[in-house]
């Protein structure tokens, strides 16, 4: 093996001209070759997503059902988990409790990557004053508090789910902004973006075919990165009211709800707070085992 | 400059053809902090005939890639003229230009820098014709295996990834890509100084077969003085921002007139020459290109310099047989057979006229 | 034919002389992965002399970059010393403690590199870095300090030296700052000093200058050079000897000049010839040819896939079979290669038309 791999120039040698391996296959390799956490977290995440998805089938109660007799009981074999303060059932909230939070979690950051992606590459590429505008713009925004933007949209256009991913797409794509810009400039500079200009490429092809492709891992790894942040966003954002509305389960509803109970019943903070805990967790992790590299 | 005119290249020694490229008075300034400005070109002329090779050589900051971005319009020209096939490309804008940059190419110094790192081989060649409008994907799938097969790759690498090829291969698809657009004018920007020696001779050996089948105009920009005597009909050598001299391979090489020339021609020949006799030509290193010295661009650093060196810029002129030099002291010096001995004794060397 | 095989399995070698200063012998360098190792130096065993300058030549991969940096012990963590023995005035450097590995560098054994604006410091000047290095080594007088760095900058060739301590590494050239960097390599008063494509980065005419400057340094102190570059007219132009690598082996080794003119091993002779640029009579370079498919090179000749000498005159069952020693020809030669090793193997006849 040494040796052939010191022959830097035999042309052909040791490659087969056979088609590419199978898509599994190739990131089944491709998770092997990352840090642990990118396994351990793409694991764990399925494993929550699964169970939000299977949620509604498989709680052992009505998540709202309330039953004023049962406040605030200890686990026992009929409520694994215990009740909350008006008697529902701990376990079938929180397996109902993450499909809201994730989901708009997970809208809003595609809306913020797409939409940041786009308009920092066209920044970057356009320089001049259209870069200078959108600059300062996002310069703006990112001054902005968040929560003043979700009661301003909340105030304009009314509470509902609608009104959150808007208001936090608003705040959140200029991140992804800035960093796809950096990033374009990085490899505008590069001599393939060169050779794609004096090939005669016209700008669309170099932003699609050449610019967008090596921005992508980077991009897809800051994403993961701040999924967990987006998920504590919009737990924050239904804390105060501003989010998901009651008598609904969410995670961070129901950490708003135990507030006063925290003394006589730990677990009603613990297990929605471990929850969210743990799914932002997971997907850090699958963000931070894309940009590192297997440790030896 | 005020030698614009005597820059021109001469039309008398047309030998090959007709001018298919013709530089004039080219500039690029950059604009620089506190008023300053670098002149990395600072009034360039040269012409190439059709089916010529043109060498440029030069030391790193002379000049010699600026020119290829700015033929090439990856950069602006600050002034002058570049007409290709009769069109100042200088001035093409939109549609034009796109259709003009088929007619020229360009061949990167690095190919690992000039292959995107995520597109296939096959694909890096095949979009731009698409982009050019060809034909369909369908129909020019055939005409890159084909052009793989003319730079000496097979079929197979049209699947690969840079990533998995070696220097002189993607060199060889580099070539490849540019040839596929059918341009009459290759400009070669250090093509082979990325590589190892055994795969430079063969990138060598690929240019002057392709030159031959597609009938290509070259211009070889390179540091390497082996490189250019070997390919080029006819050598530039820059310093600072300027053609110091041009002459056909053979006059340079047995006549040259420039110290500098000179002084170039022992330093890459040492094994020739000596450490001794490669040293004696030049002493200190480039001056800054934001501050070069008045008058001669070379006095800070020539043995030969006098008074009217440190004042006066010499201008290009004709010592004979379009051989173009820029030197006060060209008539007096013979640097054929010259022989230095110590520093501060030019006289010893030199012989009047 | 068999019968003429070496039986021992040790490369052909003279007895070191008395003068040794740098004695590699037999030196490993792998670098782990997953299931299997790779090893890119595979036995390597070379001396220096003082006042001697060695060139070890070799295309990119070939290893020569990671001899120079084990003999430093500064390796990168991914690669591995896995035998040998680097004997400097007779002690092991591959056993030496921290603090000993401290001394030597610099002290006795000095490095510069490619990049020479790369390795100073941009944000302190110039005097103070050569200052550091003698500072480190030879503790000099606090008053004297001045004195001695501008005296260390004159002596590499630096104009005005007393106005350019105070420079920073950026307004330096890039020939100035390899100046700078021999200065402070020559501060421990080092007896080896190892430069790694010193003038890689530097146009030819600093090229010269920095050559130049390297042998006169050379015959002042006695210094012997080890000289890592890839380009052969620096070898003929300053070397006393020469070692040629190839995949992690030496394949050829001896004086300079004769190497250079008659190189006996197909691969140096390959690589001469590539490196002069000169047309055959069809205005055609020497290039070697690629093997047409890979040959299994287990137990056989590495270079055998290349052979130009092989590819013309037939593959011998030695050469299939068997790596070759290096063998001693021309008395103070050495050569990787049956063809030489063997007096009456076919491809002898060609080397001798070759050449």
């Amino acid at each position: 093996m040494s040796t052939e791999t010191a022959l830097p120039l035999l042309p052909f040698a040791g490659r087969t001209v056979a088609g590419r391996p199978s898509a599994l296959r190739r990131f089944l390799s491709f998770a092997r070759s990352r840090h642990w956490t990118f396994g351990v977290g793409i694991a764990l995440f399925a494993l929550i997503a699964a169970l939000l998805i299977a949620g509604p089938w498989v709680t052992p109660y009505n998540p709202a059902s309330q039953s004023l007799l049962r406040r605030l009981a200890s686990p026992s074999a009929a409520h694994w988990l215990g009740t909350d303060h008006l008697g529902r059932d701990l376990l079938s909230r929180i397996l109902v409790g993450g499909q809201f939070s994730v989901l708009i979690a997970m809208v809003t950051l595609f809306l913020c990557v797409t939409i940041g992606t786009v308009v920092g590459i066209i920044s970057a590429r356009s320089g001049g004053w259209v870069d200078e505008i959108i600059m300062r713009l996002v310069d703006l925004l990112i001054s902005f508090p968040d929560v003043v933007i979700a009661i301003f949209a909340i105030a304009i256009l009314g509470p509902g789910y609608g009104t959150l991913i808007i208001s936090l797409t608003i705040i959140g794509w200029t991140p992804f902004a800035r960093l796809s810009r950096g990033l374009a400039l990085v490899i505008s500079a590069k001599e393939y973006i060169s050779a794609a200009e004096v090939l005669g490429c016209s700008r669309t092809f170099i932003i699609v075919r050449h610019i967008i492709p090596n921005t992508l891992r980077p991009i897809a790894a800051i994403t993961f990165l701040r999924f967990g942040h987006k998920l504590i966003t919009v737990g924050g954002l239904s804390f105060i009211g501003l989010g998901v509305q009651p008598p609904q389960a969410d995670w961070a509803l129901m950490l708003a709800e135990a507030q006063p109970y925290v003394e006589r019943m730990p677990l009603l903070v613990i297990v929605p707070g471990l929850a969210i805990f743990l799914t932002a967790l997971s997907v850090t992790w699958i963000g931070q085992g894309l940009e590192l590299k297997e440790a030896r | 400059m005020i030698d614009s005119r005597i820059d021109m290249a001469p039309r008398s020694h047309a030998t090959v053809g007709r001018p298919f490229v013709e530089v004039t008075d080219l500039k690029k300034h950059y604009m620089m902090r506190a008023g300053l400005s670098l002149k990395a070109l600072d009034g360039v002329s040269f012409s190439i005939r059709e089916g010529e090779v043109l060498g440029l050589v030069g030391e790193s900051g002379c000049g010699k890639s600026t020119i290829a971005r700015v033929l090439m319009r990856l950069t602006s020209a600050t002034g002058g003229e570049a007409r290709i096939d009769q069109r100042n490309v200088l001035t093409l804008n939109g549609p034009d230009l796109r259709r003009m940059r088929r007619t020229m190419q360009l061949v990167f110094q690095d190919p690992y820098a000039a292959l995107d790192p995520r597109m296939t081989l096959g694909n890096s060649m095949l979009l731009p014709m698409i982009q050019n409008e060809l034909g369909t994907r369908d129909t020019l799938r055939a005409t890159v295996l084909q052009m793989l097969e003319e730079v000496g790759l097979d079929a197979s690498f049209a699947e690969r990834y840079p990533r998995e090829c070696s220097g002189g291969q993607l060199q060889r698809v580099v070539i490849g890509r540019a040839l596929l657009l059918k341009p009459r004018f290759l400009v070669c920007d250090e093509p082979t100084s990325a590589l190892d020696a055994s795969m430079r001779t063969q990138i060598l050996n690929l240019l002057v077969d392709l030159k031959q089948r597609f009938g290509l105009t070259l211009l070889m920009i390179s540091h390497d003085l082996r490189v250019v005597k070997h390919m080029c009909d006819r050598i530039a050598v820059m310093y600072l921002g300027q053609i110091v001299e041009i002459a056909d391979r053979d006059e340079l090489f047995a006549r040259p007139r420039h110290p500098y020339t000179r002084a170039l021609i022992s330093s890459a020949l040492i094994d020739e020459t000596g450490l001794d006799g490669a040293a004696s030509y030049l002493k200190g290193d480039l001056p800054s290109p934001l501050a070069p010295p008045p008058g001669c661009r070379l006095q800070t650093r020539c043995r030969f310099a006098t008074q009217p060196c440190t004042s006066e810029m010499p201008l290009l002129r004709d010592a004979g047989d379009g051989h173009l030099v820029r030197c006060h002291h060209w008539e007096k010096l013979d640097l054929t057979s010259v022989t230095y001995r110590a520093a501060g004794t030019p006289d010893a060397a030199t012989t009047g006229p | 034919m068999d019968k003429r095989l070496p039986d021992t399995a040790d490369d052909a070698r003279p007895e070191p002389a008395r003068d040794v200063l740098l004695d590699i012998r037999n030196l490993h360098v792998s670098v782990p992965g997953k299931g299997s190792s790779k090893t890119i130096i595979d036995g390597l065993s070379l001396q220096l002399r003082s006042g001697e300058i060695v060139a070890l030549v070799g295309e990119s991969g070939s290893g020569k970059s990671m001899t120079a940096l084990s003999l430093m012990r500064l390796l990168p963590s991914a690669a591995s010393i896995t035998g040998g023995q680097v004997l400097f005035r007779g002690r092991d450097v591959l056993g030496m403690s921290p603090a000993e590995l401290n001394h030597l560098r610099g002290g006795h054994i000095a490095m510069i590199f490619q990049q020479p604006q790369g390795m100073l410091d941009p944000t302190s000047r110039v005097g103070v870095q050569v200052a550091e290095a003698l500072w480190k080594h030879r503790r000099p007088d606090r008053s004297s300090v001045k004195e001695r760095v501008i005296k260390l900058l004159a002596d590499v060739g630096i104009p005005a030296p007393a106005s350019r301590i105070d420079c920073y590494a950026h307004e330096l050239s890039g020939g100035m700052a390899q100046r700078v960097m021999i200065a402070a390599a020559m501060s421990g008063e080092p007896q080896l000093l190892i430069a790694d494509e010193p003038t890689t980065a530097l146009d030819v005419t600093v090229q010269v200058q920095i050559l130049k400057l390297l042998d006169e340094q050379r015959r002042k102190r006695n210094l012997a050079i080890l000289l890592i570059t890839h380009d052969l007219s620096i070898v003929s132009a300053i070397a006393d000897r020469v070692a040629v690598m190839y995949a992690g082996r030496i394949v050829e080794e001896g004086p300079a000049r004769e190497i250079l003119k008659q190189p006996r091993h197909p691969y140096t002779r390959a690589l001469v010839q590539c490196s002069l640029l000169k047309a055959d009579a069809n205005g055609r370079l020497y290039s070697i040819p690629a093997a047409p498919t890979a040959l299994a090179t287990g137990q056989g000749c590495r270079f055998l896939p290349r052979c130009p000498t092989a590819a013309a005159n037939g593959i011998s069952a030695h050469c299939l079979e068997q790596e070759p020693q290096l063998s001693i020809y021309d008395a103070s030669c050495m050569a990787r290669c049956w063809a030489v090793a063997c007096n009456d193997h076919p491809a002898m006849a060609a080397s001798g038309t070759h050449a």
